[in-house]
């Protein structure tokens, strides 16, 4: 058996032709595998994106069968990529990642949707992702990664809003220029008697009930936004939900995760922070399978590549979405 | 030949249980979430300790569980309405994320 330092010096002297053939991602020495079993020799392995038969290839694309004696061993490993995390900038960049309205924190790229007017190609997310809650308008930018993880800048502009369900609130933080007065004065008193207490306006809406939380952008560039969902695949079509499904999702805080839908047809009041509260009703419920930062996540079935819901809310016990065709038909996209 | 499906016609992807629970649930549920702790009302399945049964029932969601004797009369949630069973869950508060 050859040394291990000869099969060395043999690859550090062909590596470069070997290099530059085509379809070749990498050389390296280790153990020849002979029908999927390793061997005990020493070889000089040279990693292929795919195993081409030999007819397929011009003379000079062809590997050598050994190189300095040395056995030459071809293994196909796909394409090799930098382990990426979701919270990085990714160029082209897949469902499942870090993205967020620039004056947000960041929340999940949920994937690709088409525009039914013009079929442009458009990226999914929620209202409270792409357009801030309603404090937003056409044409803001969109960061991927999200400002949180770091998106900031020309460089990781990614995309621009284009159009959002509008949220309706039953609470929150009162503008009423006299309510607002009242309560200063108010306060001016507790704070003269050494009162710790305080009151706040409320301005409420008990009739408002939402449907979506959801809003597209457009990419700056077409080819910058990939069809594939990390861990998932490519979506397409939708499958109505029903008690005990199975689910799954890939969103940029927990990655990959699966659930089954508890509850149907759920009405329930979401938090959003700083006193606004909103009611959501036609809603599925699935057991934890998020957390924050997973907003706007695809929800899809478990047993096929169709489109369930568009997750948005959540707590301890329970991860809230919407049937996606609610969502699809308010943006007036399809999937 | 098309089927045209009515408002009114039950929808295809419920059982018949689901659609009669769903019927009684929007009839009862803004008095319900109207009640303290309640951020939610659903159909599902009705769980026994942290075990799911095959028994669907009028589900409602609770920031927190407390003991009756703290509660007041009229947030009280009662065990069944229209003879349908109401299972009461905790499931803290639900923020947007």
């Amino acid at each position: 058996m050859l040394p291990q330092q000869e099969v060395v010096q043999a690859k550090e002297a062909n590596k470069v032709a070997i290099m530059e053939k085509p379809n070749v991602v990498g050389v390296g020495v280790g153990f020849k595998r002979t029908d999927g079993t390793v061997t005990s020799e020493l070889s000089v392995v040279v990693m292929v994106r795919k195993k081409l038969p030999i007819a397929g290839l011009e003379p000079q694309e062809v590997l050598p069968r050994q190189v300095d004696s040395v056995k030459v061993d071809v293994v196909e490993v796909g394409e090799i990529r930098a382990l990426q995390a979701r919270t990085d900038r990714w160029r082209p960049a897949p469902g499942g990642v870090s993205i967020g309205h620039f004056k947000i924190t960041a929340g999940t790229l949920g994937g690709v949707v088409r525009d039914r007017a013009s079929d442009a190609r458009l990226v999914l997310s929620n209202n409270h992702v792409l357009a801030n809650s309603n404090d937003a308008v056409p044409g803001d930018p969109i960061f991927q990664p999200g400002p949180y993880d770091g998106g900031s800048g020309a460089n990781d502009l990614f995309a621009h809003l284009e159009r959002f369900c509008e949220i309706v609130f039953t609470t929150q933080p009162g503008v009423c220029s006299l309510a607002n007065a009242y309560a200063d004065f108010g306060n001016a008193i507790a704070r003269l008697v050494g009162s710790q207490h305080r009151v706040e306006v409320y301005q409420t809406n008990p009739q408002a009930v939402n449907q979506v939380d959801a809003a597209v952008a457009r990419p700056i560039n077409d080819a910058d936004l990939l069809d594939e969902i990390l861990e998932i695949g490519v979506v397409s079509g939708v499958a109505p939900a029903t008690l005990g499904m199975a689910v799954r999702k890939s969103g940029r805080t927990t990655g990959f995760t699966t659930g089954t839908i508890n509850l149907l047809d759920a009405t329930v009041d979401v938090s959003y922070g700083t006193g606004k509260v909103a009611r959501f009703e036609n809603q599925l419920v699935a057991g934890p399978m998020s957390q924050g930062g997973d907003s706007g996540s695809l929800v899809v079935a478990g047993g096929s590549l169709q489109a369930v819901g568009l997750l948005f809310a959540g707590s301890a016990q329970t991860t809230i979405f919407s049937p996606i065709q609610a969502v699809l038909d308010c943006l007036e996209v399809d999937i | 030949m098309s089927v045209e499906i009515g408002m009114n016609d039950p929808d295809p992807n419920l059982t018949q249980d689901e659609a009669h629970v769903m019927e009684v649930k929007r009839a009862h549920e803004d008095e319900l979430l109207a009640k303290l702790n309640v951020v939610g009302v659903g159909v599902g399945y009705r769980k026994r300790g942290s075990e799911r049964t095959s028994e669907i029932a009028l589900v409602v969601m609770v920031t927190q569980k407390l003991s009756p004797t703290l509660l007041a009369p009229e947030d009280l949630i009662p065990t069944s309405i229209e003879g349908v069973p109401v299972d009461v869950q905790e499931v803290g508060e639900i923020t947007a994320y």
